[in-house]
């Protein structure tokens, strides 16, 4: 066979082959969708920042893009991340955008609230505590303990802080044995939030690069806590880590 | 003999309603013409035509109305004495050796000549309408259950007979034992009311203090492997003291334990542990002491059903994804499984300002769980996983892929989901020889977005049928696209695809089957999307990929299976066979054939062919107590499935087997019978039935047709003619 029949057997076949086509396997790349409530979103680099850690750190594949979208934007299920950053007061989603909501948390995806205002009396927890009550009126906003399995999902935490120290807890909705959503008042996304120029882009208060590097830690752990739950729960873990811990002396 | 025959009158109208109407206005105009037309006679003689007149047209008008006489012709019958023989399984109970049907046939045959002299003035039926012969010498008990409502009901129907003697021991537990029970000898009396013939009784049998019998309580039809049972069994009729009770496994004694028998009764309770799914028969026995009046009461069997109890699935990926999130939620709220999982967390050591910072991952226990724990596990998922992503599991590859191909070939199921990890040739080595679409070299991409697209086998295949009833093509149609796939080579000669991207397209779902195990193998983790879209399809349709695999709910292509795990001796027990092709599509049109049997004794063939729903039904009378086994095959033998059965000794009607007098003599009482005494003269009783006369035939002749009624109206108007005549004569 000479090259130009190569050529044409190759042609023929190419013609025959059925059309195909290619994709990348980005689109099943983790990412997170901030949600679009009407209120300034303050820290828009935040949780890129923070997933090119986890992309960095864990073997979840990320996807660190800017994604905004309303809670009753037809594709909001396609994202289960979601998360709500600011510090401004905001009013409730309608009805309609309240009820798909709470059918994309109920089916499995999580909500990520940040209040990056660092106030204890701060108008957007009061939002967030209304639109708590009003996505699960019989699941109260409650503190969660440190047994919850987003303090172990990738990193042990045993603190919880962000640029500020506001709450040194996380809070959250209990559905069942899933969390759909959780809290936090620290300014977490302020801590993970880099510069332009590769720096931070904002000082954390009080504990410097350690508490930085917490803040990464519990941030790593709630993405993970959204794609693996209580996995850190399973007995077979509990166990393999006590005795790990042990034999590390750093329990008794 | 016929009689002379009976006349009687009856109406057969001629003409329509309005017709005679005219006709009667018609009379009356004639009979009022009669008086006008002699106005200048004196009026007896205007009385006298009207009166001639009016008796004149009467016969007229009745003929005309349809005034008919009947011929009745009639002649006299004998109605025969039904000696009516309660052959029940009770009726088989022995009391001082000789059982209640040998009993009844003792009689009879006492009277033996007279009855046969007497010909077809007596006969003899059983409650099932069979007619015996004249000494109702079938001496075996036959039928099942008492129903003596049922069998009287028979004998009316076929020989309508002038009365009936019922024999029997009055253990009915069908209509009138239930009436009698509600409400006593006035509820069978109202039960009785539509039987107009009398009903003597002759009652046999006593109340059987002695009777030793064993009975296995009420249970579950199914139990669970590898977690106990428990097996009650009561002992009555038994002295008091000690008594051994068997437990019987598959045929063979497997225990015994002394049960204290108090007030003639005991209670003792076996524990087995079922080892593998399939069906499981048990039974106890005691002893059968000499003069036990039922000894087939001394034994009893069960059959259970044996499924999983838990299905143990361990789940294993090399990075969390959402899919792996939402397929994990699903074995988590799913109470029927055990879940194990391990996932790849990192891929190297922390570095930087995370390098001292407390983990909570362990080690990824990869050489105990390919080499000690696979086989205690129902399901592996090997979910976007590679052992590429484990370093130092790559040293051991080829033995982790021998393991799982081992695990597989023996039962175990093998679920292998896509993703950008899956399917890498270099670090799938080996898994090649289990999946229906084996990986190819080249393209790291995936391609999409795509349609899952169900193929016509998918549609029906039990794997996919989503539920009860399978989901059409439209509910596929209405989920999210599949955004990206894996590439993958042909399906292998024995795969079978379920699903394709898009119509025709690259296969999506495949499964085949290695060894006793399956594999599915889906080449995209995308299936998560549904979940958002549809989280019942969702749901629903993995829980069907995990019952397939792990042959749940096991689903060959040749079925068969019985109506009841347990059925009395004697009773009809149907039986099914279900043929399907490779692909799940029914195999109509072939001839098949079921073996049955008691296992260790002789087994009948019934033949036949499949209907165009691939099945085929029979049924089957045991004959023998025990377990007994279905054997299904096709005609060539290439296919075969089995089901077993208990066939418990003691039918329902022997769990109260005491004669119940009281009731048979409210039958009689109700009826207008007597109680018979065992000497009773039936010939005699036959004599004195009942004569009826029987109307042979009728035969109607209109008043028209007969002569002497036609006179009956031409001389009132003769007369009346001449009269009129003399009267007008000048």
């Amino acid at each position: 066979m000479n090259r130009r029949d190569a050529l044409r057997l190759l042609a023929a076949g190419l013609a025959a082959a059925p059309a195909v086509a290619l994709a990348s396997w980005d689109d099943g790349r983790v990412g997170v969708c901030h949600l679009d409530l009407g209120i300034p979103l303050t820290r828009p680099r935040g949780m890129a920042d923070l997933l090119g850690e986890v992309g960095q750190l864990t073997s979840v594949p990320t996807r660190p893009d800017l994604l905004v979208r309303a809670p009753d934007h037809p594709d909001l299920w396609s994202e289960p991340l979601l998360a709500l950053v600011g510090d401004a007061a905001f009013d409730l989603p309608s009805e309609p955008a309240l009820d798909t909501l709470r059918r994309h948390l109920g089916r499995g995806g999580l909500l990520f609230v940040d209040d990056s205002s660092g106030q204890e009396d701060s108008p957007f927890h009061d939002s967030v505590r209304q639109l708590a009550a009003a996505l699960f009126p019989e699941s109260p906003l409650l503190p969660l303990d440190f047994g919850h399995a987003v303090y172990r999902s990738f990193f042990l935490v045993d603190g919880v802080s962000g640029r500020f120290a506001v709450r040194p807890y996380l809070e959250g909705v209990q559905l069942g044995d899933i969390t759909p959503l959780v809290v936090s008042r620290n300014d977490l996304c302020g801590a993970w939030t880099r510069s332009d120029d590769g720096g931070w882009a904002w000082e954390v208060v009080g504990g410097g690069t350690r508490q930085r590097t917490r803040a990464f830690e519990l941030g790593v752990n709630l993405v993970m806590y959204g794609l693996t739950a209580n996995y850190k729960l399973d007995a077979v873990h509990v166990e393999a880590l006590l005795r790990r811990l042990r034999d590390e002396g750093r329990i008794p | 003999m016929s009689d002379a025959p009976q006349l009687a009158w009856t109406w057969v109208p001629l003409v329509p309603p309005w017709a005679a109407i005219g006709l009667a206005l018609l009379a009356l105009a004639a009979v009022a013409a009669a008086a006008v037309s002699l106005a200048s006679q004196p009026p007896w003689r205007r009385a006298l035509a009207v009166g001639l007149r009016a008796t004149a047209l009467l016969p007229l008008g009745l003929a005309v109305a349809g005034l008919s006489r009947t011929a009745i012709e009639s002649h006299t019958v004998r109605r025969p004495l039904v000696l009516l023989l309660d052959r029940s399984a009770s009726m088989g109970v022995r009391e001082d050796g000789v059982s209640r049907m040998q009993r009844v046939a003792l009689e009879l045959g006492e009277q033996r000549q007279a009855l046969q002299a007497a010909g077809e003035a007596v006969q003899v039926y059983g409650l099932d309408g069979a007619r015996l012969g004249a000494t109702g010498a079938e001496a075996e008990p036959l039928e099942l259950e008492t129903d003596y409502l049922g069998g009287l009901e028979l004998v009316r129907e076929q020989v309508r007979p002038a009365a009936v003697v019922l024999f029997g021991d009055g253990a009915d537990r069908s209509t009138l034992g239930a009436a009698w029970d509600s409400g006593g000898a006035e509820a069978v009396g109202s039960t009785l009311a539509g039987v107009p013939v009398p009903v003597h009784v002759r009652p046999v049998g006593g109340d059987l203090d002695q009777d030793l019998s064993i009975t296995i309580g009420e249970h579950a039809p199914f139990a669970f492997v590898r977690r106990p049972i428990e097996l009650t069994a009561r002992v009555a009729g038994a002295a008091d003291g000690p008594l051994t009770v068997e437990l019987q496994q598959e045929g063979s004694t497997s225990a015994t334990r002394e049960v204290l028998v108090r007030d003639g009764t005991g209670e003792v309770t076996f524990r087995v542990t079922p080892e593998q799914v399939g069906t499981l028969t048990l039974g106890v026995r005691t002893a059968v002491p000499g003069d036990d009046p039922l000894p087939s009461n001394n034994a009893d069997e069960r059959t259970w059903r044996v499924i999983r109890d838990r299905t143990r699935v361990l789940h294993l990926t090399s990075h969390p994804s959402w899919d792996v999130r939402f397929l994990r939620r699903l074995f988590e709220t799913d109470p029927n499984i055990d879940l194990v999982s391990f996932y790849v967390m990192r891929t190297g050591p922390l570095m930087g300002q995370f390098r001292s910072s407390p983990i909570s991952l362990i080690e990824f226990p990869h050489e105990e769980l390919f080499t000690e724990d696979l086989p205690g596990f129902d399901l592996l998922v090997l979910h976007n996983f590679t052992l590429g992503s484990l370093p130092s599991a790559m040293f051991a590859a080829d033995r982790y892929m021998a393991a799982v191909q081992e695990f597989v070939e023996r039962g175990g199921g093998l679920l292998v989901i896509g993703g950008d990890r899956a399917f890498v040739p270099m670090e799938s080595r080996g898994m090649e020889r289990l999946l229906p679409l084996p990986p190819i070299e080249g393209s790291p991409d995936g391609a999409g977005p795509a349609r899952f697209t169900p193929t016509d086998v998918g549609l029906r295949h039990p794997a996919m049928r989503v539920g009860e009833g399978a989901v059409g093509q439209t509910a596929w149609e209405a989920l999210p696209e599949v955004a990206t796939y894996n590439r993958l080579g042909a399906p292998v000669d024995d795969a079978v695809v379920l699903a394709t991207a898009g119509e025709g397209g690259d296969a999506l779902l495949a499964t085949r089957s290695v060894g006793t195990g399956r594999v599915l193998q889906l080449a995209t983790d995308a299936s998560w999307t549904w979940a958002m879209a549809d989280q019942d399809l969702h749901a629903v349709l993995w829980r069907d990929v995990i019952r397939w695999l792990v042959r749940d709910e096991d689903e060959p292509l040749l079925q068969v299976g019985t109506e009841r795990a347990t059925c009395d001796l004697g009773q009809r027990i149907g039986l099914r066979l279900s043929l399907f092709d490779e692909d799940y599509a029914p195999h109509p049109s072939t001839d098949v054939r079921l073996t049955v049997g008691p296992l260790g004794g002789e087994a009948a063939v019934l033949q036949g062919v499949t209907d165009d729903g691939g099945a085929w039904a029979a049924s089957v009378v045991p004959d023998r107590a025990g377990t007994w086994e279905v054997v299904a095959e096709t005609a060539d033998g290439f296919r075969r499935a089995s089901a077993r059965f208990s066939v418990r000794a003691d039918p329902a009607e022997l769990r109260e087997p005491a004669a119940l007098p009281e009731l048979l003599a409210a039958i009689a009482a109700t009826t207008g019978g007597e109680v018979l005494a065992p000497d009773h003269d039936l010939v005699a009783l036959a004599r004195e039935a009942h004569v009826e006369r029987e109307v042979s035939r009728e035969v109607d002749t209109p008043a028209w047709n007969l002569w002497g009624w036609l006179l009956l109206a031409a001389l009132p108007l003769g007369l009346e003619w001449w009269l009129r005549r003399r009267w007008t004569r000048t």
